[in-house]
């Protein structure tokens, strides 16, 4: 591709372009009074929902207040404004929305899916009984707030609709070109992890907690802003304009645009705003073909209008869609590098255990699944972990995670890893592999594996608004280790596919190179061969090894008595939550205690 | 002394509307583990159906309810099939978008049967009141709080006893598991809707009587049930119904002496706090894991 070719496909181009073809039809379609505030009323409520889709679309997170906080930046403005200019009006709305936002949801945090829908339902009435009640903050009766101060930069006032239109389309363009910076930026790989599955995105180590809270946070701001704006343009509130319909009309505009692209929100509005103006004589059934639309659209077009626009180009040729991952160019690069474990801390004894487990147990209700393990690694070593089914092998990683509630002493490489928390034993450079491999299918291979890197340098919002040549540094580093953990596994052909396009056993793998990616300095793995054939596990073994040479330290739970016999130096053994045996591998499959408790099938089974 | 006794009758009755509102979509939560967005609506079309088949169709309250809560059992059996059955087995999102897509049609549809003026409904106890104590406490008040402790008690009833509760319960423990011993789980999440959408008919011929029908009706006794929901632990029935009362009597009472501006956000700023502190529910065990 060439440099012009890239820069007429580069999303920064398509947004230079939409901004000029929304000013050119102003210009030459769009006439009267009215035309002009149907106009800005497209471009202000494709704002409010751009910021609904950080929050829903891309976070996944069903909040109800968008309108509300729309509202709360509108009153919050017209309050500080009052004797001042409308900037600091429009500051303090940004400070009131935020603070709010935040608060709320870390108060809500451990809320999900209902519980959170129904606690931004409330947190939405909340505000709406402030804005109709408050006089002394609304500056109105009843929050009929009128004589609102409107938008002035250096003395020229943006008194009419025509020149409040720059002015929103500003805004427009801003929010629009914030979602293109975080769609380009590690934010939208984690957001997505943290959305599709939490905890394995917490064992990575991804910020679930702050990445939740800043979309919220976002999107609620940017409701706020265009809320401020709104009523500066309009000279007043009321607490209607923000209340059910514009409420249940995000949503309609969202889900009807398209909730997977940033090009949706805009769409959506258009249509919210402008199909009721073509059917005028069905405005009485407006709600009741709008409310049919959505269930229909959900069970037909869940991808909504953007994703027709996309099937209607694939048909004609066109190439597919780019996706909500936009992949990540494979750029050439350096040779295989040897893995560089996590880097040694001080108080660790280098000749010690690098893990060691003291008295670890787990209980479910009555059950007690583990019970009091005492366990240490070697640095180094691979150690086998066998047992029975159900005899407490996974919950026993599950609780070194952080995943389970659990009781006990772990410490590694010297420090005390906190229990139950996911995520916490990821800062020593502990990572894991699941029985099922967890990948995620709306990532791209290479986006999956860069979920595990060591270095969080240089990843957060700001750092993809304000310092992106910053975050390009770090991401091609990143992108390298990544690769090379792709190649060590065999995958780096598919750097660039997407997981969904995946088969079993290459998750498998893809899973491992993530895991290898993170620089681990000690790895747990549950069931590596599960479901592989014979070849495919002696892959997996002759990986495993060379992992364990570059410094790694490895935890194996596995059924299979020749694959753990095959790589580890030592076994321990499980049965009932306890464990019953820890030695050489010779020695302990010869243990009769072992042999009774978990290897006696042997006898009948020849 | 009066003015308390009052305020704690009608947040009594309050409570026991809440609780019945709480009871319906908590019922297709069980089955379906789905929450219905529509289920104010629900009570809404309840209310207007009552006015219409008593002030309109000139039937006495009687046979006038009774036909308006039939109708809803009808109107919640189609809503299963229109925008629950198709979805099944999609994500949680997608489902609660189509009973929102739900409510959006209800409410207007409502709005164009029945115009946008408030409507009255009129009840065989209307504007008599009970005296005790020095205050006076209108009967319709008294008729909901009893009405509902039975409803209340026959639903425990069938979900303890009967076959058709523990049917329930299983898919609500477990539905495919369910599915695989035998239960209907279709016919199951049908009988559910129909029921709760009978249940928010019966809180809408309740509740219309005390002030005017209008379309707001049931939105806000919807977010009193959820909120009722979430105190006394999601799932939880007798928590469900106790956490009714304890809002209304707080809302009524605690707002009655002192935050009265914004007693009606007292639900909710109690709601948000039990989830920050107990999501699990004021009267349900268990880790405060994420819900």
């Amino acid at each position: 591709m060439s440099a012009a070719e890239r820069w007429r496909a580069s999303p920064y181009m398509r947004l230079a372009a939409f901004m000029v073809a929304v000013a050119l039809w102003r210009e030459v379609r769009v006439s009267g009074l009215a035309g002009e505030n149907t106009y800005n009323l497209w471009l202000f409520y494709a704002t409010v929902v751009v910021g609904f889709w950080f929050v829903f679309g891309l976070a996944g997170q069903f909040a109800f207040s968008q309108a509300a906080f729309a509202g709360l930046g509108g009153y919050a403005s017209n309050w500080a404004s009052r004797d001042n200019s409308f900037w600091v009006g429009l500051v303090f709305a940004v400070v009131v929305c935020g603070a709010l936002a935040a608060l709320f949801a870390l108060l809500v945090r451990r809320a999900s899916h209902f519980y959170f829908a129904i606690a931004t339902l409330a947190l939405g009435e909340i505000l709406h009984l402030l804005f109709t009640r408050w006089d002394a903050f609304t500056g109105g009766l009843g929050g009929e707030a009128i004589g609102i101060r409107p938008i002035s930069i250096n003395g020229y006032v943006f008194s009419t609709s025509t020149r409040v239109f720059w002015f929103l389309l500003a805004m427009l363009g801003l929010a629009l070109l914030a979602g293109m910076f975080l769609q380009r930026s590690p934010v939208l790989r984690e957001t997505i992890a943290t959305r599709d599955h939490e905890s394995v995105a917490a064992t990575l180590g991804t910020p679930v907690l702050r990445l939740r809270v800043s979309m919220f946070v976002l999107g609620s701001v940017v409701a706020g802003v265009s809320g401020a704006v709104f009523v500066a343009w309009k000279g007043f509130a009321t607490p209607d304009a923000f209340g059910l319909e514009l409420g249940i009309g995000v949503f309609l505009m969202l889900i009807l645009g398209g909730v997977e692209s940033l090009w949706g929100p805009v769409l959506g509005a258009a249509f919210y705003v402008y199909i009721p103006q073509w059917l005028h004589r069905f405005s009485e059934y407006k709600d009741v073909i709008y409310g049919g639309l959505l269930v229909v659209a959900v069970l037909v077009v869940p991808e909504g209008l953007v994703g027709i626009g996309r099937r209607l180009y694939r048909l004609r040729g066109g190439p597919g869609p780019p996706g909500l991952a936009p992949s990540l160019q494979t750029a050439g690069r350096g040779g295989l590098r040897p893995l560089r474990p996590s880097r040694s801390r001080s108080g660790g004894d280098p000749g010690g255990p690098v893990v060691t487990s003291e008295d670890v147990r787990v209980r479910f209700g009555g059950v007690v699944a583990v019970d009091g393990v005492s366990l240490s690694l070697a640095r180094e070593e691979i150690l086998g972990l066998v047992g029975p089914n159900g005899s407490g092998k996974s919950t026993f990683l599950n609780a070194l995670c952080g995943v389970v509630p659990a009781s006990g002493h772990v410490t590694v490489d010297g420090h005390r890893v906190p229990l139950g928390r996911p995520g916490a034993i990821r800062r020593f450079g502990v990572l894991r592999t699941y029985q099922a491999p967890q990948t995620y299918s709306h990532l791209s291979c290479l986006d999956d594996v860069m979920l595990s890197t060591a270095d969080r340098a240089a990843s957060g919002m700001f750092v993809s608004w304000l310092a992106r040549p910053v975050m390009h540094r770090h991401e091609r580093e990143r992108r390298e280790r990544a690769l090379d953990a792709l190649e060590r596994v065999g995958l780096a052909g598919l750097a660039d596919a997407s997981v969904a396009s995946l088969p079993y056993g290459q998750r498998r793998l893809l899973e491992l190179a993530r895991a290898i990616a993170g620089e681990p300095l000690v790895l747990l793995l549950d069931e590596p061969s599960a479901g592989l054939s014979a070849a495919e596990t002696d892959e997996i073994a002759a990986l495993l090894r060379s992992i364990r040479e570059d410094g790694t330290a490895l935890l194996v739970v596995d059924h299979k008595i020749d694959f753990i016999s095959a790589i580890a130096s030592r076994v321990a053994v499980l049965e009932l939550g306890a464990l019953v045996a820890v030695g050489d591998v010779s020695t302990i499959f010869d243990d009769p205690r072992v042999i009774d408790a978990y290897l006696g099938i042997e006898e009948h089974a020849g | 002394m009066p003015k308390f006794i009052a305020l704690l009758a009608s947040g009594t009755a309050q409570g026991a509307i809440v609780a019945l509102a709480a009871l319906g979509f908590l019922l297709i939560y069980k089955a379906t583990g789905v929450v219905n967005f529509a289920q104010g609506d629900l009570i809404t079309l309840g209310a207007y159906l009552a006015v219409w088949t008593t002030a309109e169709l000139g039937l006495s309250w009687l046979p006038g309810y009774a036909l308006a809560i039939a109708a809803m059992f009808v109107i919640g059996v189609l809503l299963e099939r229109v925008a629950y059955a198709p979805l099944r087995g999609r994500s949680v999102h997608v489902v609660v978008i189509a009973t929102l897509g739900a409510a959006l049609v209800m409410r207007t549809a409502i709005g164009i049967w029945q115009g946008t003026r408030p409507k009255y409904l009129t009840s065989p106890v209307a504007s008599r009141v009970w005296r005790v104590a020095g205050a006076a406490v209108a009967l319709q008040r008294v008729v909901i709080v009893v009405v509902t402790l039975v409803v209340v008690a026959l639903v425990l009833w069938v979900f303890q006893r009967t076959a058709v509760g523990r049917q329930l319960r299983a898919v609500a423990a477990d539905r495919e598991t369910a599915r695989l011993y035998g239960v209907r789980v279709n016919r199951l999440s049908m009988a559910a809707f129909g029921t709760s959408a009978a249940l928010a008919g019966l809180a809408g011929v309740l509740i219309g009587p005390l002030g005017s029908v209008d379309q707001n009706l049931g939105f806000g006794v919807m977010l009193g049930g959820f909120a009722a929901a979430i105190l006394g632990g999601f799932g939880n029935l007798i928590g469900v119904v106790v956490g009714g009362f304890l809002l209304g009597v707080t809302e009524q009472v605690v707002g009655g002496y002192w935050v009265r501006t914004y007693k009606s956000a007292l639900p909710f700023v109690l709601m948000i706090l039990v989830i920050a502190v107990r999501p699990q529910g004021l009267l349900t065990r268990g880790a405060g894991e994420r819900l």
